[in-house]
């Protein structure tokens, strides 16, 4: 029952990649590889990252210095600006695009993309996905939503501008913004292809993990990434369906012109034929979505964390099942909390406070992840790696972040601090910065898998000490900000007199934005230079690490294993495991007596 | 499926299908007729108990097609377990949104 | 190990034996197949999208003071016109999309015997089911677009004594808004629609497996997994049935 299908299917992919001569196109473009799909993901996700990243530097200028003219910019961007100002009109176009592109193509799309697709099968001793043709599709699928957006963003009407929750009316009616017809269209157009991109790999992921471990891989002897990836695969497969029946009822709603999120509205003093509905119901399905979203996000950036750290300290990861758990435990709560995104909404009070609840109950699993990273690095014998610095990094972004979110999390507190920078600040060092920082440390220490050559690791402490003094420079300010009222989503603060005091804040902020996103083409010609030039790998396992991947050859080809596949003895974190022995013992070593002896001892 | 059914399985799994079948029936005749017998004697009482004796067939039903049609009661436990645990987020949607409808109507009362 | 570290043998495209599941003697852990778990994961998610649409509709309508009844509404037969069948036809959509679910079933323990000719016989029979369901539903929702309801235009609304009462269709061009509630019409025809789209995507599937069938493909394959993943597939769009059913035209 179970052979003959896979079997049958596998073979006809391996065997036509064997029998016929590979092509360019076949080989890099139309690849049905996993590990040329998460490359893929993996580019198309740093073009996106850089895009989001201009829109960011763009906005913060025109914070920065709103009463300066910048006719260089007009001559660039001759959409967004006006006599040299930027308009309000981009402003909110490019914050919107900002956190659209930040959140669903880099860090949901691009940074499990690329993970869970390159280490999946090789982490678990599999050829390839269960099923490599729908795992290709949904990076073509991918494709086809980035350029749909990407050609919003050229739209002469501009692109979509109410926020990239695409709250209704902002979003539906075309007279609320510019970027609310023809953008906004375009903007939900590609989110369904995104969606469908999205759960073809969630699928594939989910069941190759299930199903095609190698022998004696069992499911608590999988590495901790292999779990994140699985976790976040379960989150995305349970969430978007909800922001996909959110974005048809708004589609029927702007085209159809049923009245699902509007009730009466009147522009003008005359009535449009909306009523009935109710705006709050789509923000309920839409942060069904988003919380869960957070969490596909930092998920996948704690696995690799978690793996990097226990090699890095050269310790076994400390409360393997702990990690398990608490993973499980996020998963399940980061369906409960969604609402609390709308505490000045006016939903219900009472149920607020439930979530409010809810909320604070996400600190324990995360608090216990905490916990177990430091007790992990804890009295180890740390190698300071660019991976492992990022991954320190990863760790201290997410207690900043981490800490203020129980503020936000109680409705109290919310309604005083909602829409204020205090928010941005929040979101974006724990799942900004931190996601960023985990996808940093993935891409160090894995690229000698991908490319076999390693990364410049100068470049590299450069790049890490720019974006983690430059990240705490943007987003600590952010947090005083909030706290003494300053709002977000503002054009220009120097409209108001009381938020002019906070000039110079914000001034240091947009600074260091440029700065940090100036930093970035470190990494970007670090990557491309090492990919052609960088030292070679000539070690199989240059790390030390025990997982499955590094027992594969230096450049796997497709199939990844070129004879059986390894079979698996213990669980991957066996560092330091006897005084007098190996520093490190690899998956596929088998259990010895001491071993026996050793794990009836210390029971992980 | 590499070993093909033998007869008695065979017909033990027709029987059970078609017993699902039958019960499917009888409760939508069963709902139906409760939904009418509300709408040509009872027009002017509420509806709320009927509706809950309604929901509870359609959820009789929902598992008869779950675990006979879809062949699920046959799984192995934790697959159930691992298809079925998510819905509970589903009842919390339900619930959470259940009690703003409500709430919106007492708004606009 | 050595022979790993040649150059030539990383970069030459190797000749692989097939992966599979049973690679390395490991069981899957629920002796389901990849296939069947990917369409069960798939289904999962679409409970989620339906589930999102009816709470949608569902938090929609009570918020309201009235709703039409659908025992008024949902009144008409096919070539009975104007008798009044309080939800006489949907009754019998729900007992054929259900049959066709039983017919598939069937279909898929054939499949377990190999038999190759029930296996059709009883396809045949869920694939006309399945047609014959979205006939009706096509006649019912050109009654109702007949009867003047649109996505944001409901001709049913409240009596004096809150008994559902239907605007005649000449007053339509006289009330520019709507008199009932307008997201009956919105919330009945965007997600019964979009159930007719999963019906319709089911009987092309369903078809697909029909020739399948017919040529032999799955005969000699030694087996009819493809059969079963499509009726689940199928069995998925009759359970959401059963809840569209309750919520529009029971409840």
């Amino acid at each position: 029952m179970v052979t003959s299908s896979t079997g049958e299917h596998a073979l006809s992919m391996i065997g036509a990649g064997s029998h016929h001569k590979e092509t360019f196109i076949s080989k890099y473009i139309f690849s049905t590889d996993h590990k040329m799909i998460g490359k893929q993901f993996l580019y198309t996700g740093m073009a996106w990252a850089v895009i989001g990243g201009l829109f960011s530097v763009l906005f913060r200028v025109q914070l920065a210095w709103p009463d300066e003219t910048f006719p260089f910019l007009e001559q660039i961007f001759s959409n967004w600006f006006d006599e040299g100002h930027m308009t309000p009109e981009a402003y909110y176009a490019l914050v919107t695009m900002h956190g659209t592109i930040m959140v669903f193509f880099v860090l949901t799309a691009s940074l499990s993309g690329t993970f869970a697709n390159f280490l999946i099968p090789l982490q678990i001793g599999a050829r390839d996905m269960a099923s490599p043709i729908m795992n290709a599709l949904s990076y073509w699928l991918f494709l086809l939503s980035s350029l749909i957006m990407l050609a919003s963003i050229f739209l002469p009407t501009g692109m979509a501008s109410a926020g990239w929750t695409i709250y209704p009316p902002l979003s539906i009616l075309p007279q609320a913004s510019s970027g609310s017809g023809m953008g906004m269209t375009l903007w939900l157009v590609s989110m369904v292809f995104f969606i469908a991109s999205q759960l073809l790999a969630g699928i594939n992921y989910i069941s190759t993990v299930l199903n095609l471990r190698t022998k004696g891989m069992t499911m608590t002897r999988m590495p901790l990434t292999v779990w994140a990836l699985f976790f976040t695969a379960i989150i995305g497969l349970l969430s978007f369906p909800v922001l996909f029946s959110a974005a048809v009822l708004l589609v029927f709603d702007k085209g159809l012109g049923t009245s699902f999120y509007l009730s009466d509205i009147f522009i003008g003093g005359k009535a449009l034929g909306y009523s009935g509905g109710n705006a709050i119901l789509f923000q309920h399905l839409f942060w069904f979505l988003g919380h869960p979203e957070v969490y596909i996000v930092v998920l996948p950036a704690m696995g690799i964390v978690s793996e990097i750290l226990s090699l890095s300290a050269r310790k076994p990861v400390f409360g393997y099942k702990a990690m398990i758990l608490s993973l499980l435990g996020i998963v399940v709560l980061s369906f409960l909390v969604w609402a609390h995104h709308m505490f000045v909404t006016g939903m219900n009070p009472f149920l607020g406070s439930v979530f409010a609840l809810f909320t604070l109950l996400i600190a324990v699993p995360s608090s216990v992840k905490v916990f177990n990273w430091l007790t992990t690095i804890w009295k180890g014998n740390i190698k300071m790696t660019v991976a492992a610095v990022f991954s320190l990094g990863f760790v201290s972004m997410f207690i900043s972040g981490g800490l203020t979110g129980i503020w936000l999390g109680n409705a109290t507190v919310d309604i005083q601090l909602h829409d204020t920078y205090f928010v941005i600040g929040h979101f974006h060092l724990v799942m900004g910065v931190a996601a960023f920082f985990g996808m940093f440390a993935g891409i160090y220490h894995w690229f000698p898998k991908m490319f076999g050559r390693f990364m410049n690791e100068t470049l590299g402490y450069i790049h890490f000490f720019i974006t983690f003094i430059g990240g705490y420079l943007i987003f600590w300010p952010m947090h005083y900000l909030g706290m003494s009222g300053v709002p977000r989503r503002y054009y220009d603060f120097n409209e108001f007199h009381a938020f002019s005091e906070y000039h110079d804040m914000n001034l240091l902020i947009s600074v260091s934005a440029i700065v940090v996103f100036a930093a970035q083409f470190i990494f970007v010609i670090n990557f491309f230079y090492s990919m052609k030039r960088g030292r070679k790998s000539t070690e199989l396992n240059p790390w030390k690490v025990n997982t499955l991947e590094w027992t594969t050859p230096i450049i796997p080809g497709h199939g990844n294993w070129p004879g059986d596949l390894p079979t698996v003895y213990r669980w991957p974190y066996d560092y330091s495991k006897f005084e007098d022995g190996p520093d490190f013992i690899p998956q596929t070593v088998p259990l010895t007596e001491a071993d026996i002896e050793s794990d009836k001892k210390n029971l992980h | 499926m590499s070993s093909h059914l033998d007869d008695a399985t065979y017909h033990k799994q027709v029987a059970a299908i078609w017993r699902a079948t039958i019960i499917i029936a009888v409760v939508t005749v069963f709902e139906v007729g409760l939904a009418l017998s509300h709408y040509f004697f009872f027009y002017h009482h509420p509806k709320a108990i009927i509706n809950v004796f309604m929901v509870l067939a359609t959820l009789m039903k929902a598992f008869y097609i779950i675990a006979e049609f879809m062949h699920l009661k046959y799984e192995y436990r934790s697959f159930i377990i691992i298809l079925t645990l998510p819905l509970i987020f589903l009842v919390w949607l339900i619930i959470a949104l259940s009690v703003e409808g409500t709430f919106w109507l007492r708004l606009i009362q | 190990m050595a022979e790993l570290l040649d150059e030539n043998v990383i970069s030459e495209h190797i000749t692989l034996p097939a992966p599979n599941n049973n690679e390395g003697g490991e069981d899957t852990p629920f002796k389901v197949s990849y296939g069947k778990t990917m369409m069960w994961f798939f289904l999962l998610s679409d409970a989620f999208t339906f589930t999102g649409f009816l709470i949608a509709y569902g938090a929609i309508r009570m918020s309201k003071t009235w709703w039409p009844d659908p025992n008024v509404v949902f009144a008409g037969m096919p070539f009975l016109h104007g008798v009044n069948v309080p939800l006489g036809l949907v009754s019998i959509m729900t007992t054929i999309l259900i049959l066709s679910s039983v017919f598939v079933v069937r279909a898929v323990i054939e499949g377990h015997r190999m038999n190759q000719k029930g296996v059709a016989f009883w396809l045949f029979l869920g694939i006309l089911g399945g047609v014959a369901f979205l006939g009706c539903q096509a006649w019912e929702w050109s009654h109702l677009i007949h009867d003047g309801m649109t996505p944001f235009y409901n001709v049913y609304h409240a009596g004096p004594e809150g008994e559902t009462i239907k605007l005649a269709l000449a007053e339509k061009a006289k009330t520019p808004v709507s008199p009932g509630p307008p997201m009956f019409g919105g919330s009945f025809f965007g997600i019964t629609g979009f159930h007719g789209l999963h019906v319709s995507i089911g009987v092309v599937m369903n078809i697909v497996a029909l020739i399948k069938t017919l040529n032999g493909t799955y005969q000699r394959r030694g087996h009819y997994e493809m059969v079963e993943k499509f009726g689940l597939y199928w069995h998925f769009v009759d359970l959401v049935w059963v809840f569209v059913f309750l919520f529009f035209y029971l409840i």
